[in-house]
């Protein structure tokens, strides 16, 4: 029997003194994903160069539609990320702050889109807005919500932009919404969890209300959250295919961002195309994620000045 | 009669790779499934766009490739990708429109309504799409159709008619058939040229011999064809092709 006051009983007497073999572990398995992650840039641009050749990216970058497809995912993109933080704020913020009935219900909830697979978000979309009769219910006629959006939001529609949802712009946006929301949710909740009640107790102590204590105490110590969570949905946003082939269409330069430019180069056999375009969606993400670090990290030393 | 032609007994078949048009999934799966339980031979089927498969077809491996327009097996055989081509059966294309036509849609012009959803098939994906394209141009009406969506099969016009996305779709008798939905109208336009589903064996089969034998059993007027038959899809006499 070992004794309970020993607590180094039962573990081997021998002791390697060195940390060469932990690390040596650690290192080891982190390569290997890292090795993973780089083979398949490499395989890309090795594919791109032997076969088209450096020329073949000034082509697909010249190509009028990949240019339009560009345009349309940074647009869509940054919209997506901002709308993305507007409802991930507030829910990360009540979740973390509050106890409430239902809570761990919701909570499951703000995980669907990300496990749902990415078409049925898209087809769930394409019924909601299609074949959802929120009247009929009720007993009465009435228009569906595709109608219904057209109608209202039809006229504050920008020039050139479709009113409408199905196969439309909006749709493009709302699609890569629904999942890209639920990851800036995660991180402003994760966000909130780490910064102490406290100073905002202060704050209302001291004479600020809800509102007041919200703007000026919480956001700018949940500046970096804000700032991770909309580069989160930024990127996931860019990523996004299912639910904007199944609910936007992926109509050349209409409802095409850069992830249907790649389903449509490769449904056609033009693999050398979808790769380019693929590295260069790596290069904006890349892009994206350096030109937030770079910005964040300078408010922060400003706030310290 | 079709036999299953099984080799030396006990050799076992390693299972069919086959390419098909998505249109065609209702009968080509059922074939298939026959096929397995009568020879004993698994055929995976992959589906897609007639256009997108073969673009896939330089790259993945298979044995056999159904287009739902022969013209597609000509481009595969021109390019040594099929050895050789066997028609499966006719084809029409037309207006698909919800069950009992609704908006009375019955002629070509109606696609170049401003007023209306029009959903057509991708032409560089599917047959549909490039014969959709095709006769229309021929008339003049394809700068004046405006699509609301391109969607890369048949299947997926069926879908949005299905959900109400789209008014009217330009598709296969055969399909639109497959769907109590739905319902097909046909255009003297479109009657002109019959389109036959078409299948072929690939040259980069590796057992180029059960794959042929697959391809003789989907076509035969007392194994295959019934089943096309049954899905509503014309013979191709032998005056055709």
């Amino acid at each position: 029997m070992q004794s309970k006051t020993d607590s180094s009983v039962g573990w081997p007497s021998f002791r390697v003194r060195s940390d060469f073999p932990f690390f040596a572990v650690m290192v080891g398995l982190a390569g290997m994903y890292l090795l993973l992650i780089g083979g398949m840039l490499l395989a890309d641009i090795f594919y791109a160069v032997s076969h088209v050749g450096w020329a073949g990216f000034k082509d697909v970058l010249g190509d009028e539609n990949i240019q339009q497809s560009i345009k349309l995912t940074l647009f869509t993109c940054t919209v997506t990320a901002l709308l993305s933080v507007v409802v991930a704020v507030p829910i990360g913020y009540l979740l973390s702050r509050y106890d409430f009935w239902g809570k761990a219900l919701i909570d499951a909830a703000l995980d669907i889109p990300i496990i749902l697979p990415p078409l049925v978000v898209g087809l769930s979309l394409l019924i909601l807005f299609n074949k959802m009769p929120p009247w009929e219910w009720l007993g009465m006629d009435g228009p569906n919500f595709e109608k219904m959006f057209s109608t209202v939001f039809g006229p504050l529609m920008p020039e050139g932009l479709d009113a409408g949802m199905t196969y439309k712009v909006p749709g493009v946006i709302l699609a890569q919404f629904s999942v890209a929301a639920a990851f800036a949710v995660r991180t402003m909740r994760n966000t909130f969890d780490q910064i102490s009640p406290r100073s905002e107790q202060v704050a209302l102590t001291l004479g600020c209300n809800r509102t007041q204590a919200f703007f000026r105490v919480v956001i700018p110590e949940a500046w970096r959250g804000v700032c991770a969570a909309g580069t989160l949905a930024w990127t996931r946003a860019m990523g996004e295919f299912g639910p904007i082939l199944v609910f936007a269409g992926t109509i050349r330069g209409r409802t095409e961002v850069l992830s249907s430019s790649v389903f449509l180069e490769i449904s056609v056999g033009n693999l050398e195309g979808a790769v380019i375009i693929s590295l260069m969606m790596v290069t904006i993400a890349v892009l994206v994620l350096l030109a937030v670090r770079l910005l964040v990290e300078k408010k922060d030393a400003h706030a310290f000045l | 009669m079709v036999s299953c032609g099984r080799g030396v007994e006990g050799e076992s078949v390693k299972p069919l790779v086959m390419f098909c048009a998505a249109g065609m999934k209702a009968p080509v799966s059922e074939i298939a499934k026959q096929y397995e339980e009568e020879c004993g031979v698994e055929v995976q089927i992959q589906y897609g766009g007639s256009g997108a498969l073969l673009s896939s077809l330089s790259v993945g491996v298979g044995d056999v490739y159904l287009a739902a327009d022969s013209s597609y097996l000509q481009r595969a055989k021109a390019s040594g990708l099929v050895a050789e081509v066997m028609p499966v059966a006719f084809l029409r294309a037309g207006l698909g429109v919800p069950v009992g036509n609704p908006l009375g849609l019955s002629r070509m012009e109606d696609l170049g309504r401003s007023d209306l959803r029009v959903g057509l098939a991708n032409p560089d994906f599917s047959a549909v799409g490039q014969f959709s394209k095709k006769t229309l141009s021929q008339h003049g009406m394809w700068q004046r159709v405006n699509p609301t969506v391109l969607l890369p099969t048949v299947n997926d016009l069926m879908n949005a008619l299905k959900l109400g996305t789209v008014d009217v779709v330009v598709c296969w008798d055969a399909v639109a058939n497959q769907y109590a939905e739905i319902d097909f109208v046909g255009l003297p336009e479109f009657e002109t040229e019959r389109k036959s589903v078409a299948i072929g064996v690939l040259t980069q089969s590796p057992q180029p011999t059960e794959a042929r034998q697959f391809c003789h059993y989907l076509t035969s007027k007392e194994k295959g064809f019934l089943v096309f038959e049954a899905n509503g899809y014309e013979e191709i006499s032998e005056s055709a092709e």
